[in-house]
């Protein structure tokens, strides 16, 4: 089989254990959460029947939660030596999503430090050029138009407010 | 009643609302006609925008982007067999091989024809049922709408029975994540893990925003979709004397129309279980069904007509229980409630003009769609060849910043990235993602009338099987869960023995 085969894309394994491993991550969730509900859901001021209750619907779900990860439990310990890991063709991780959700953390961060401007500008550009992208075009044109629009967008037309940027400070402006 | 219609009309007509419309199905059509986006992500992006707006006019930008999408998403099925949206998968079956043999503008007429005629006949089945199931509904109390959203879970997980246990898995999750926040009913935070911010609660725009605005974006920039620099098409505009040639099939156009209507009323069932039944309907009432799958325009037809007929359906619960079918249906819902309108069988009542403003626009929206693609069809379908990262990227950008304009809060943008991630991970599985949407959704009303039931009864669950309604959804929920089951057992006992 040729690289440029085994790259293709190809659709999730069912039988892979990446599936039975997140089921039973969620089930373990739930009954951590099922177990320590006291330190999650006070209780109420008034006596309440257990019916009309905060706890009554959450322990209802998360016993589903529980129940319902119990086949993938199952299956992870019978076959877990089996070595079916494989999940796709795409591979794990994948850079380009990987890398932009970095970046969308520093977006985020972006807007309370260096203000929405720059932080649309700097996260568009530095994308493009992540993603394999070397023309002025699209690494600087698109993302100074985007940015103007966005601008534009939400300052003036929905004058939406956006926090001072906390560098302004910093520097004393 | 001629008042009311009157004064809808009126309301429908107006500029602003003609230009939300307008605007709606123009953007459905292009996030349709972009693989991997489709209106759901349309819907979300717009979202945050439409709260600000009067009920009336944000319905129609978001209807717009319903219907319009659904016109979209049959383009790069036709000419690149590459649906842009899931349920455009069936019309590609024919429309790619009438492309390949030279007849793209015979497959997108069709496509576009049915597209507009399965919108036009839902808003019809819904003016005519919605009033008669409202009635109905006048009936019910809280166990039976208890029983009614179990019913749509039950739905979606049976529609996705070969991922059963994950289906249920992620129902429950989404229920769960519903209860994060104040109670409403005891005033108990619940879930909170100390965080102020998460004692509001968690809503749906960021959460469906970063589920499928960011989550898809994430997919998008992995699978960097098909682009083409190529399209088969010479014209501008449709060609006109392709429009009169597929009006031959009326019959299955108001067939499909009809079945995509119904399909969509069902909870959690969705657009293409509505192209599938109406493809296959049309393949086994034609006197040609041998063409099917070698290039018909009876098959694109079918297929858009069934898959358009969907939004108008899902309206039916909507408007008349309160319940949303379906995860778009879910975000109307929203907006609703966002301006103090809370659907149920009394909306009919009081809010007669909304409800035929709504009934018009959808009219209008299908006719803007479709006059829209067919002056414009050859610029419309040239967005195909936008690259995928670049959509991905601005998708992005604009789903936080929009999340943020809503209430001014950082940390909704943090929910949406969070919410993006999980939403990578299970689309990137393939887990069935609607009933984690439909339990976020659903999981108040089923709470809330839980525990009115329950308070009715003194803590008594035989509440619900000793009303006549509510033991009766009880039994269709048994046996919708247990029909599919047999069937599947009797075909396996058939393919193995």
């Amino acid at each position: 089989m040729g690289n440029n085969e085994k790259r293709a894309p190809q659709g999730p394994n069912p039988d892979s254990h990446i599936h039975d491993l997140l089921s039973t991550v969620l089930g373990v969730f739930a009954a951590t959460l099922l177990v320590t509900l006291k330190l999650h859901i006070d209780e109420p001021a008034a006596d309440y029947p257990f019916y009309k209750g905060p706890k009554i619907f959450p322990i209802l779900v998360l016993a589903v939660m529980v129940i319902s990860s119990l086949p993938s439990l199952y299956r992870l310990i019978r076959t877990f030596g089996s070595g079916r890991w494989w999940l796709d063709g795409y591979g794990w991780p994948n850079k380009p999503a990987v890398v932009t959700l970095m970046l969308v953390l520093f977006f985020l961060f972006g807007i309370t430090w260096i203000g929405v401007e720059a932080s649309v500008l700097a996260f568009m550009s530095l994308s493009f050029l992540v993603l394999g992208y070397r023309r002025v075009g699209v690494n600087l044109l698109y993302p100074l138009l985007y940015t103007i629009i966005i601008v534009v967008l939400f300052k003036y037309a929905l004058e939406i407010w956006f926090p001072e940027p906390l560098m302004f400070g910093l520097f004393g402006v | 009643m001629w008042e009311t219609i009157s004064q809808a009309l009126a309301a429908t007509m107006t500029v602003m609302n003609l230009v939300a419309l307008s605007a709606g199905g123009i953007m459905g059509i292009i996030v349709g006609i972009i693989p991997g986006i489709g209106p759901m992500v349309g819907m979300v992006i717009i979202l945050p925008f439409t709260y600000s707006l009067p009920p009336n006019l944000a319905l129609s930008v978001l209807l717009g982007i319903f219907c319009g999408g659904y016109f979209g998403g049959g383009i790069p099925a036709i000419l690149l067999r590459t649906p842009g949206v899931p349920s455009s998968m069936i019309t590609s079956l024919d429309g790619y091989p009438l492309t390949q043999q030279g007849e793209a503008q015979l497959a997108l007429s069709a496509a576009i024809v049915g597209s507009f005629s399965g919108g036009i006949i839902s808003v019809i089945l819904l003016m005519l049922m919605a009033p008669a199931l409202s009635k109905v509904a006048t009936s019910f109390s809280s166990p039976e709408y208890c029983m009614i959203a179990v019913f749509g879970l039950v739905v979606v997980l049976v529609m996705n029975r070969k991922q059963i246990a994950r289906g249920a898995l992620l129902t429950a999750l989404g229920l769960w994540f519903s209860t994060v926040g104040i109670d409403s009913g005891t005033l108990v935070p619940r879930f909170d893990f100390g965080s102020v911010e998460m004692q509001n609660g968690l809503n749906v725009a960021p959460m469906c925003l970063g589920f499928f605005g960011i989550g898809q974006s994430l997919l998008l920039l992995e699978r960097k979709v098909l682009q083409t620099e190529s399209l088969a098409l010479t014209r501008r505009a449709l060609d006109f004397s392709k429009i009169f040639a597929v009006l031959k099939y009326r019959m299955t156009l108001l067939k499909s129309g009809v079945i995509g209507t119904m399909i969509g009323l069902i909870p959690g069932t969705g657009s293409i279980t509505a192209s599938f039944f109406s493809y296959y309907e049309a393949r086994r009432s034609s006197k040609n069904p041998e063409l099917f799958g070698q290039g018909t325009p009876e098959g694109c037809l079918a297929s858009e007509a069934g898959n358009n007929a969907v939004p108008a359906g899902a309206m039916i619960p909507l408007l008349t229980l309160g319940i949303p079918g379906d995860p778009i249906a879910a975000l109307l819902l929203g907006i609703f409630t966002v301006n103090g309108i809370f659907p149920g069988p009394l909306l009919l009542v009081k809010e007669p003009v909304l409800i035929y403003t709504i009934y018009f626009s959808l009219i209008l929206i299908n006719i803007v769609a479709f006059v829209t693609l067919a002056l414009f069809l050859r610029p419309f379908a040239t967005i195909i060849r936008l690259p995928s990262a670049i959509i991905a990227i601005s998708v992005m950008v604009i789903s936080l910043l929009g999340i943020y304009a809503m209430n001014l809060n950082i940390f909704e943008m943090g929910v949406a990235i969070a919410m993006g991630i999980v939403g990578y991970i299970f689309l990137r599985l393939e887990w069935p993602i609607v009933p984690w949407v439909l339990g976020f959704v659903l999981g108040p009303i089923i709470e809330q009338r839980l525990r009115e039931s329950l308070s009715i009864s003194r803590g008594d669950p035989m509440i619900f099987a000793t009303r006549p309604i509510s033991l009766s959804l009880v039994i269709a929920c048994i046996l919708i869960v247990i029909i599919p089951m047999v069937i599947d057992w009797k075909k396996n006992k058939v393919a193995k023995g």
